[in-house]
């Protein structure tokens, strides 16, 4: 019965790099948890994983690995949380840490646990980039990220205008 | 080009990761991200982000007519961002640089003091009952303010009173309003008062064929007549409904008392129906549980549950009605008028209007051990203050006028208007009083009042107004 705890499971980003890891820390990922599910044989085959570079899965498997053993939240109430959930800003302070990355890191990770269906981890990434929004004016929000401005004078000024009363508090 | 190559990465984010980002902004935030680029814009609009900003705040302060889900993206933003608007002008206000106001005009026909207005919690809808009995519906939403029937006429003239009180569980609009009709025809022939009538009438939204609400419709609940008391002047002059419970007030004016009744208005089928009596000597108003009975300047909690319940009374051999209060806290000055109450999350409140001041009272059951705490705070100093569509304005009660509704909260005393005692049981026999009155309704998001024309009101007579 100790035998999924100690269980191996082998694999491979889309640059080749691949890692061995227990299987309770991958399961962290939805989608792997159900292709092991799916899979009743033990496979030696390593998992495929072509939207997930090596440098980026080191980071998402550390945050597994910290993370292991917490329950997950099941489909059911996921959906309902969705609804009712009360967002929080907050992230607690080990996962502040680990999110502290440069910005094409951030958003990798985003992408990552969006794919591999990491839904806390997910949380994390969006929030984390909510937080780097708040508090800006249009200008810094696009200087911080290089966004240019598609927009024309004109409809610039119409957009500004209709929530103007919104500044200057 | 480092940086060029990072910042692609948060638009090249899908859309849903980009929702998902922007459900943890606020709205102000969201705001501003609309205006850096399209992508942002067209992400900013989704209803995903604008349910998810609704359903932060308080279901009680947004009053939503309709489940969230029905309402568009739009339709939720305008509704947040108006009270948002509210707040940010009444805290420009509250810092001394006024509220620059632009006027439209609701064609009312012309109020008098027969007349109650009231404004259903949210802001859209006007009810205005009339000298003849009937009530009629105003959108404040639209443009054209057509005034519509909700309830017909059934006097040839009465003095009317209304209380609304919603049904906070009904994911669709729906209240209880209180009506209480004077039949002042009768009366003033010195017979008794038997078409005199209180009526509670449960009111719903109307929806059309796409599930959006375009009207209201009335269907009646209870109506009991006053044949039990014909001695003595009877004057509703202060009606409240929370739940179960009506109060009004009775006023006997050869011995100048007052009382309050208060009665489970399921219970009316007939003349002598139970009902709790107190002594009051200026108004009061109905709560959850208990009932704030205003003495001048002093404001007492009482508690329901500890009144005695009579099946007769007689204003002219008045049975004890003394009565113990749980809390009691003093305002400044006497208290000319209250408003109903409102609900909020864990506390009843309503307005205490002492001349130019607005006090607003908080009734709380925070603590089951030390019991209900009562506080009053100063309107002006409250920045977070701005309740929409306070069931504020009376017309009938009081001789003063404007209130402020659909978005935050300003009282202003209309500056035709003269200054009349506190009570309409006080006032000397005029044989005709002329005043200009003004229905102001402040929408706080486009700064428009919309306004009753200013109607030159003659009132010919108090005789039998009680």
């Amino acid at each position: 019965m100790a035998a999924p705890a100690t269980q191996q499971i082998k694999i491979r980003c889309n640059d080749e790099k691949e890692f061995t890891v227990d299987r309770d820390v991958l399961e962290r990922s939805v989608l792997i948890k159900n292709m092991l599910e799916d899979v009743t044989e033990q496979q030696d085959a390593p998992i495929p994983l072509p939207n997930v570079s090596g440098p980026v899965m080191a980071k998402v498997l550390e945050y597994c690995t910290h993370h292991r053993g917490e329950p997950l939240p099941s489909a059911d109430t996921e959906q309902s949380q969705d609804e009712t959930r009360k967002r929080t800003t907050d992230i607690s302070e080990w996962d502040q840490k680990f999110i502290t990355v440069d910005q094409e890191m951030l958003f990798e990770i985003i992408l990552a646990a969006n794919y591999l269906d990491i839904k806390s981890l997910l949380d994390v990434g969006c929030k984390t980039v909510a937080n780097m929004i708040k508090g800006k004016t249009p200008e810094e929000i696009r200087k911080l990220f290089n966004i240019v401005n598609d927009f024309t004078p004109e409809e610039e000024a119409q957009i500004k205008k209709e929530n103007e009363w919104a500044e200057d508090r | 080009m480092l940086q060029q190559f990072e910042a692609k990465k948060l638009l090249s984010l899908p859309t849903e990761l980009l929702t998902e980002v922007m459900i943890n902004l606020s709205w102000l935030s969201v705001l501003h991200a609309r205006r850096t680029c399209r992508r942002l814009q067209d992400v900013s609009k989704s209803s995903v982000v604008w349910r998810h900003l609704v359903r932060q705040e308080s279901r009680y302060l947004l009053r939503l007519e309709q489940p969230v889900e029905s309402y568009s993206s739009d339709e939720l933003e305008y509704i947040l961002l108006r009270r948002k608007n509210a707040e940010v002008r009444y805290e420009r206000a509250a810092n001394g640089s006024g509220l620059e106001l632009r006027q439209r005009t609701l064609p009312v026909s012309t109020l008098s003091y027969l007349d109650c207005v009231r404004l259903v919690p949210g802001g859209r809808w006007l009810l205005i009952s009339t000298r003849h009995g009937s009530v009629k519906y105003y959108d404040l939403s639209t443009q054209d303010h057509i005034g519509r029937i909700l309830i017909p006429r059934r006097y040839i003239k009465s003095k009317s009173w209304m209380s609304i009180d919603v049904d906070m569980n009904s994911p669709t609009l729906q209240f209880n309003l209180a009506l209480i009709n004077l039949d002042l025809k009768v009366h003033w022939d010195g017979r008794s008062n038997s078409q005199s009538q209180i009526e509670i009438w449960g009111i719903s939204l109307v929806v059309d064929e796409s599930g959006r609400g375009i009207g209201l419709s009335a269907g009646h609940e209870a109506r009991s007549s006053f044949l039990q008391e014909p001695k003595g002047e009877i004057n509703f002059n202060t009606t409240s409904l929370v739940g179960d419970y009506l109060s009004y007030g009775i006023s006997e004016q050869s011995v100048w008392a007052e009382f309050l009744c208060l009665v489970k208005w399921k219970d009316i089928c007939g003349p002598n129906y139970p009902k709790r009596i107190i002594t009051y000597t200026n108004t009061s108003v109905l709560l959850n549980g208990y009932v704030c009975v205003v003495d001048g300047a002093s404001i007492s909690l009482v508690s329901l549950s500890g009144l005695t319940e009579f099946t007769s009374f007689s204003p002219s051999s008045p049975i004890p009605t003394l009565y113990t209060p749980i809390r009691t806290i003093r305002l400044p000055k006497g208290i000319d008028w209250v408003s109903n109450r409102t609900i909020y999350e864990d506390s009843q409140h309503f307005m205490a209007h002492i001349q130019r001041d607005i006090f607003e009272i908080v009734v709380s059951d925070s603590d089951a051990r030390l019991g209900p705490r009562i506080d009053a705070i100063s309107v002006r100093g409250l920045p977070h203050h701005s309740h929409i569509a306070h069931n504020f304005i009376s017309l009938s009660d009081k001789f003063y006028l404007a209130w402020l509704l659909r978005g935050g909260m300003l009282l202003q005393r209309s500056p035709g208007l003269k200054s009349l005692p506190g009570h309409q049981a006080l006032l000397p026999q005029l044989e005709s009083l002329h005043f200009y009155c003004t229905l102001n309704v402040l929408d706080m998001a486009s700064g428009q009042i919309i306004t009753q024309q200013r109607s030159h009101i003659m009132i010919s007579t108090f005789h039998g107004m009680g």
